[in-house]
């Protein structure tokens, strides 16, 4: 049976609801797509699951579009669908995420949705469904890649929307990952989790083209938002070890989420990271305030309110975020916490700060 | 509430039994009432199904935590005891070919299997079959969501014996087989009913806070809209948003005040926007 190596003890609540009805066993449904028996992968990922009951399915939109699911619901017992990804395999990196200077950025999706449940993530505006879809063949994206390779060199974000470490001892994708990346120099690969998967990331080979991005928040924060992740501090255990393995590691303040005690919380964040990581050896640090697409916003307001979701935010060109003023002392606190723990071109901000900070 | 469909009339004795129902007029099927439960009664066929279903849902609104059953007898292939309870994972159309999946989120003490509809009783069926299932699932998943849709079939037979066109079963017997299953049936729909999240709303106080803003204010329907959003923040972020609009009504020196203008009342909106973002 699949348990994932997070790190942390918070596990999926199937306990009873008062009228005595359970969830069932996160995992324990899944579908699979009737081309991707094909693929060896997805014996291997069966075999992983023990699953209760495997249903074969023509196509996998036809499970994860349904009309008005339960979503919310779902990513507390999520079903698993084992399909076959079909072009676009690459997509263009959005206006909202951080391209850290790189020309060519782009991301791919070869896991839909995540078995993390932040009640702030934008999967929840994005998708219709909670459930896991696992495409079983990577080598076509690989194809693809290799192909935009002998223009020019490519930044890819394989873990936008899931968390790879999270998965990796169900589905192996960091392995493969990484082979092909060691085949491949020109492309540089990123990696972001909100696990403490150490086992997971230590058995991959080290390599200068593979970042691993750690998002860390403050750990009220993260018990309040950001359920079944692993603790910060096991977060940072991950984070020390890879620096050790001599891998390029990426932190991650973004989302910064704003509360009114935010400077005592983000205070302490950046304290503990002082103390407790050689900051001087990250590869970069980035930086950023809340922000998402109205429409997903819309949704997210709709299906599953929460303190993060309800702010009253302010829409710039259809993307929600703090007020323009909040956000600059936003990152201008994290700016100076980060000052003097790595040199200021290793520091990546979602906005442009004013001139003189940092 | 909960709604139950079958297609004919001893499937649905168990439920008629367990709940004091009324009769209620209807064009198509027969139509049952009472304040916990709708019972539809079909007719055979998927055409009957779809017709009674598409009438019952336009008649009697289903609300957000309301599920449908549909409870039947079916043909099964020899591996499928008699008298077995299923729940079904899939369904798929005959005619049409299409497949349609209820998402079976609760555990249940019920076997799950397949389910093909077809539009007469099937001789040799290879896996559960019946002839209402996909023009149930279809109809009803208009207005439920795939979550709240519940299939259960009970084998009732292993294919037609030659020389006949349907299997010969007495109405007792399928009162019986339906109803040695409805009690675990009728448990685990009650049961699922108390897992599914609470309406995202603000509360009895804060929504009449809103209320008080709103016609202070002479909100328009987006001033309306904006206001309830800002209230719920307050209520998600302090607990209780009423406090805060007290404060804040003081501050202003609008506590008790007439009604403003609207032109005034758009001001005063911007500002206690800037007091909700502190
Ligand atoms: S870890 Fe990332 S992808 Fe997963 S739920 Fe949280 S925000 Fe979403």
């Amino acid at each position: 049976m699949y348990s994932n190596d997070s790190g942390n003890t918070a596990s999926f609540n199937s306990s009873p609801a008062a009228g005595g009805a359970s969830l069932r066993r996160a995992f324990s449904r899944v579908y699979v797509e009737e081309t991707a028996y094909a693929y060896p992968r997805t014996e291997r990922i069966l075999e992983k699951l023990s699953a209760d009951t495997v249903i074969k399915i023509r196509d996998y939109k036809n499970i994860f579009n349904r009309p008005n699911q339960a979503a919310a619901l779902q990513k507390r017992a999520p079903a698993v669908i084992l399909a076959v990804l079909k072009p676009p395999f690459l997509y263009p990196g959005a206006a909202v995420c951080q391209d850290f200077g790189e020309r060519h950025f782009y991301y791919t999706s070869c896991v839909m949705n995540c078995p993390y449940d932040c009640e702030y993530c934008y999967l929840q505006g994005m998708y219709p469904s909670g459930d896991i879809v696992i495409f079983v063949n990577l080598e076509d994206i690989f194809t693809e890649i290799t192909k935009v390779l002998t223009k020019h060199p490519l930044y890819v974000c394989i873990s936008f929307d899931t968390d790879l470490p999270a998965l990796e001892g169900l589905t192996g994708f960091l392995k493969d990952w990484a082979e092909f990346a060691r085949n491949n120099p020109s492309l540089l690969l990123e990696v972001r989790t909100k696990s403490a998967a150490i086992q997971a990331i230590s058995a991959l080979p080290v390599l200068p083209n593979m970042i691993l991005a750690v998002t860390v928040s403050p750990e009220p924060l993260r018990s309040r938002f950001e359920h079944r992740t692993a603790s910060l501090s096991d977060r940072l255990k991950l984070v020390r070890t890879a620096l050790l393995e001599g891998r390029p590691v990426r932190l991650c303040f973004d989302p910064m989420i704003w509360t009114p005690d935010f400077e005592t919380l983000y205070g302490e964040l950046f304290q503990t990271v002082r103390e407790q990581l050689p900051a001087g050896k990250l590869r970069d640090v980035s930086v950023g305030t809340f922000r998402i697409s109205a429409e997903y916003l819309k949704r997210m307001r709709k299906n599953r309110p929460c303190l993060v979701t309800a702010y009253p935010y302010t829409n710039q060109d259809g993307i929600y975020g703090y007020e323009p003023e909040r956000v600059q002392a936003m990152l201008g606190f994290a700016a100076k916490q980060l000052e003097g723990m790595l040199p200021k071109e290793k520091i990546f901000f979602s906005e442009d700060l004013p001139k003189g900070v940092l | 509430m909960l709604w139950f469909f079958t297609a004919i009339q001893p499937e649905a004795v168990p439920v008629l039994k367990t709940f004091s129902m009324e009769r209620e007029p209807s064009l198509f099927g027969t139509f049952y009432r009472s304040k916990e439960a709708v019972l539809v009664i079909s007719g055979s066929g998927p055409v009957s199904m779809a017709a009674a279903a598409a009438e019952a849902l336009s008649r009697f609104p289903a609300g957000p935590a309301d599920i449908a059953v549909n409870l039947g007898i079916c043909g099964a292939p020899a591996g499928y005891p008699y008298a077995q309870c299923y729940r079904i994972h899939k369904i798929t159309d005959a005619s049409s070919g299409r497949d349609f999946y209820p998402d079976l989120l609760a555990a249940s003490d019920f076997g799950e299997a397949a389910l093909i509809t077809h539009s007469a009783p099937c001789a040799s069926p290879a896996t559960l079959a019946d002839m209402e299932g996909s023009a149930f699932f279809e109809t009803v998943a208009k207005a439920f969501s795939p979550d709240r849709i519940f299939l259960y079939k009970i084998v009732s037979d292993h294919g037609i014996e030659a020389g006949k066109t349907a299997p010969s079963l007495t109405p007792q017997t399928v009162t019986e087989l339906i109803g040695n299953a409805f009690g675990g049936i009728l448990k685990e729909v009650t049961a699922y009913t108390a897992l599914l999240p609470e309406e995202p709303a603000l509360n009895h106080e804060t929504e009449a806070g809103a209320e008080a803003l709103c016609t202070l204010l002479d909100a328009s329907v987006t001033m309306r809209n904006d206001i309830r959003k800002m209230l719920l923040y307050l209520q998600l972020r302090d607990g209780n948003a009423t406090e805060a609009v007290q404060r804040f009504l003081l501050a202003e020196g609008l506590d008790g005040q007439k009604p403003l203008r609207r032109k005034e009342g758009k001001l005063v909106l911007e500002r206690f926007r800037q007091y909700c973002l502190l």
